[in-house]
């Protein structure tokens, strides 16, 4: 091959690029590939936390990721919804995000048991959304009644019988935080360092350097789309992370072999120069 | 008194401040500690020079870092500030214009400030416009933003430093496409390749917290990195003798640690 | 009266304050001292609010000076955005379950946020390709190691081999932990660093000043 082919092979157009790319991911859609997907074992941490809680026990729901990292974290959100509800685990729900409320209405959509088997108030409360990052984590984990003073509709806390029970971090069982960056950090050091309330993480596929923080502070971590078709392989209910899995596969292949491809351009045009 | 559990804390607390005033009163005799020359922070001259050749302007973004500043993100954000008002100078010197985009409402304060004094500092108040500041309200529409900012105004120079999150890839590559030189910092470690797959200079950890002392070039700030890297070398110490330790059977360290 | 407030002096001193009382707070139990820390976290969180307003000021002055200026190729959008922004917000105020407000946010919010966060995964790719090149032998060691996580977190990894999981498992769990804590463990000592000299005033990101 002439020493032509091999800068092109080293410079191809990012345009070009995008257009394979596209198309391969097209192609799960028209043929799915449906590999199983093996349980790790931080995911299972997590599931095997919740199978030890029960209706006595109170499980926090933070919100802090937005509607754009829906594809990574919705899988997960209602796969831990459901397992939650289905061990009757009573859930306090909050966020961070100014469009949590959409994530909520999706939540509430594919886990219609938080409406029809739940009893709002009693079994989970939905508190709202909270400005100030880190230091309304701090204040939350010393006195959550203090920043709340009534929830999302307007019912004032001390009114909602689940919120009686709720006034500091320690009364929480597990904290399950779905994160985008970095309240899971908020939450270990406010929440768990100190206070020792379990913390639990649904992140995207960023956030694998939270497994430095594991077993220690936290319990388990499920990350991306992959967390969120394990849990939906553990919970014997697979949904939307187990068909984007696929999508998964062949973008981590066409990556590895695009890095192949741009590496023997590279080291062939090295020996060209030579 | 002090609550179980953050004894050790508050001891490399009190030790940092010693470590810190050491270094200061050294800097005060004259024999101020050497630090390494950063490369990134020194690469901001030749960048505004490029700017100013090019006839371009020069864009900077302290990142998402949670769109505010009370979070562990706020003194990226703030270190980022401290950069831009070195790189403000310039700009003012040169006349170069600046871009400003960030989605940190409690920042712009702060921003419009130390831009106002940068200008004022080189005797070009009038030349400081306040719509250079560009204020999106979330992460999204930032980053639209910029991409926007970077197709329609052709900057030569990108900075982003600061509280990083999934725009820093998005943000470098387009800056790659338009051309620019780019500069990037951020303590997110996360962010980390992106940033040295995407910027021509790059900072990771903790160097723009240190980037934002050493743009200052005053030795009595400078001389507290030297501070905290002898901290850096104590806990290392700390650190390595507690592993032995611990290996041997000896838990001090860890219940230590733990007081 | 606004050049007395910002006097460096007094940003200095209530920087002082606030962050010596939190920072007492944190390590000793004094109950009076932790009821004025929570106190002024509080008031952070009320503040923080309020700066949502001011972000929306700045954003208005940009565009409505490109509505008078009629900058060539962004006025109508000004206009276009704040017209927008003034109806959804009136909209919003009186009721959000209305359809209007519900349906731009489920469908034009959440579909534009979603499309914006899938390019990273289009640019990470051109990324990749232009900057992952085995240029010496510790890029290599880099790379190769990228390629098992990625081999661990797609289940076509484990069709192909049954020990790339594995492999990328100890990646992930082993061999990265040490460099990551390390990492982590020096960005949180340069905070300590950067916080200390915020309260000594020798920072000036933090009020904006010389």
């Amino acid at each position: 091959m002439s020493k032509n082919i091999w800068s092109k092979m080293a410079e191809v157009d990012r345009r070009v690029l995008y257009w394979v790319m596209f198309v391969a991911l097209a192609i799960p859609f028209l043929s799915p590939l449906g590999l199983p997907v093996p349980v790790t074992e931080t995911t299972k941490a997590v599931y095997d936390k919740i199978e030890t809680m029960g209706p006595k026990n109170i499980a926090l729901f933070s919100i802090a990721g937005g509607v754009s990292a829906w594809p990574e974290i919705a899988p997960s959100m209602v796969a831990i919804m459901r397992h939650l509800v289905k061990r009757e685990v009573k859930i306090v729900v909050w966020g961070f995000f100014v469009d949590q409320d959409i994530t909520v209405d999706m939540i509430l959509s594919n886990v219609p048991e938080l409406t029809t088997k739940y009893k709002y108030g009693e079994d989970w409360v939905y508190m709202g959304y909270i400005a100030g990052a880190e230091t309304a984590v701090a204040q939350l984990a010393a006195d959550v009644h203090a920043v709340f003073k009534a929830d999302k509709y307007g019912t004032t806390t001390d009114k909602l019988p689940l919120m009686q029970r709720v006034k500091t971090a320690k009364d929480i069982d597990l904290v399950l935080t779905v994160d985008t960056g970095s309240y899971i950090l908020y939450y270990i050091r406010h929440w768990n360092v100190g206070k020792g309330v379990p913390v639990a993480e649904i992140g995207i596929a960023m956030q694998a350097d939270m497994i430095v923080y594991y077993p220690v502070n936290l319990i388990g971590v499920m990350i991306g789309v992959r967390g969120g078709a394990e849990y939906e392989k553990l919970i014997g209910r697979l949904a939307e992370g187990t068909v984007r899995m696929d999508a998964i596969n062949v973008s981590h292949v066409l990556f590895i072999i695009a890095i192949i491809i741009a590496n023997i351009g590279f080291v062939m045009v090295r020996r060209a120069k030579k | 008194m002090i609550i179980t559990g953050r004894a050790f804390s508050f001891i490399v607390l009190v030790l940092s401040f010693v470590f810190f005033y050491m270094a200061i009163q050294l800097a005060k005799k004259g024999k101020a500690p050497k630090i390494r020359r950063m490369t990134a922070m020194d690469a901001i001259d030749e960048a505004v020079g490029r700017a100013t050749e090019e006839g371009k302007p020069v864009h900077y973004s302290p990142g998402y870092a949670y769109a505010s500043l009370s979070s562990e993100q706020g003194p990226q954000t703030l270190a980022s500030i401290g950069i831009l008002s070195y790189v403000a100078s310039l700009c003012a010197r040169f006349d170069v214009p600046i871009i400003y985009n960030t989605c940190i409402a409690d920042s712009l304060p702060l921003v419009e400030e130390t831009l106002r004094a940068a200008y004022r500092n080189e005797g070009k108040p009038e030349a400081f416009d306040v719509k250079s500041i560009r204020y999106q309200p979330d992460q999204s529409t930032y980053v639209s933003a910029v991409l926007g900012t970077f197709q329609r105004e052709k900057p030569a120079v990108n900075m982003m430093i600061g509280g990083l999150y999934y725009e820093c890839v998005v943000i470098g590559e387009a800056a790659n496409v338009i051309g620019a030189t780019q500069i990037g910092g951020s303590a997110n470690i996360h962010q980390m390749p992106f940033i040295i797959a995407t910027c021509d200079y790059g900072m990771i950890g903790e160097e723009i917290f240190a980037g934002s002392a050493y743009v200052t070039k005053d030795p009595l700030v400078t001389s507290g990195i030297a501070g905290g890297d002898w901290m850096k070398m104590l806990l290392i110490v700390v650190t390595v003798v507690g592993v032995v330790l611990e290996l041997a059977g000896v838990k001090v360290i860890s219940q230590l640690l733990g007081w | 009266m606004s050049n007395v407030l910002r006097r460096r002096e007094i940003i200095l001193f209530i920087t002082g304050v606030v962050g010596g009382l939190n920072l007492f707070e944190y390590f000793f139990a004094v109950k009076e001292v932790a009821a004025v820390a929570s106190t002024i976290r509080t008031w952070v969180v009320i503040i923080s609010a309020f700066a949502l307003g001011l972000g929306i000021i700045t954003a208005f002055r940009v565009h409505i000076s490109h509505v008078k200026r009629k900058t060539k190729g962004q006025w109508p959008f000004s206009i276009w955005l704040m017209g927008f922004f003034v109806l959804l917000t009136l909209i919003g105020i009186w009721n959000t379950k209305f359809i209007v407000y519900d349906w731009t946010f489920k469908y034009v919010y959440v579909a534009l946020s979603t499309t914006l966060y899938a390019i990273t995964g289009f640019y990470i790719f051109s990324a990749a390709y232009r900057a992952f090149r085995a240029r010496n032998i510790e890029a290599a060691i880099l790379i190769a190691s990228g390629v098992l996580i990625l081999l661990r977190n797609a289940p076509i990894g484990e069709a192909i081999w049954k020990g790339f999981p594995v492999l990328g498992e100890w990646v992930l769990m082993k061999g990265q932990v040490g460099g990551m804590r390390t990492l982590t463990f020096v960005a949180a000592v340069g905070l300590v660093a950067f916080g200390i000299r915020t309260l000594l005033g020798m920072e000036r990101g933090y009020y904006g000043g010389e």
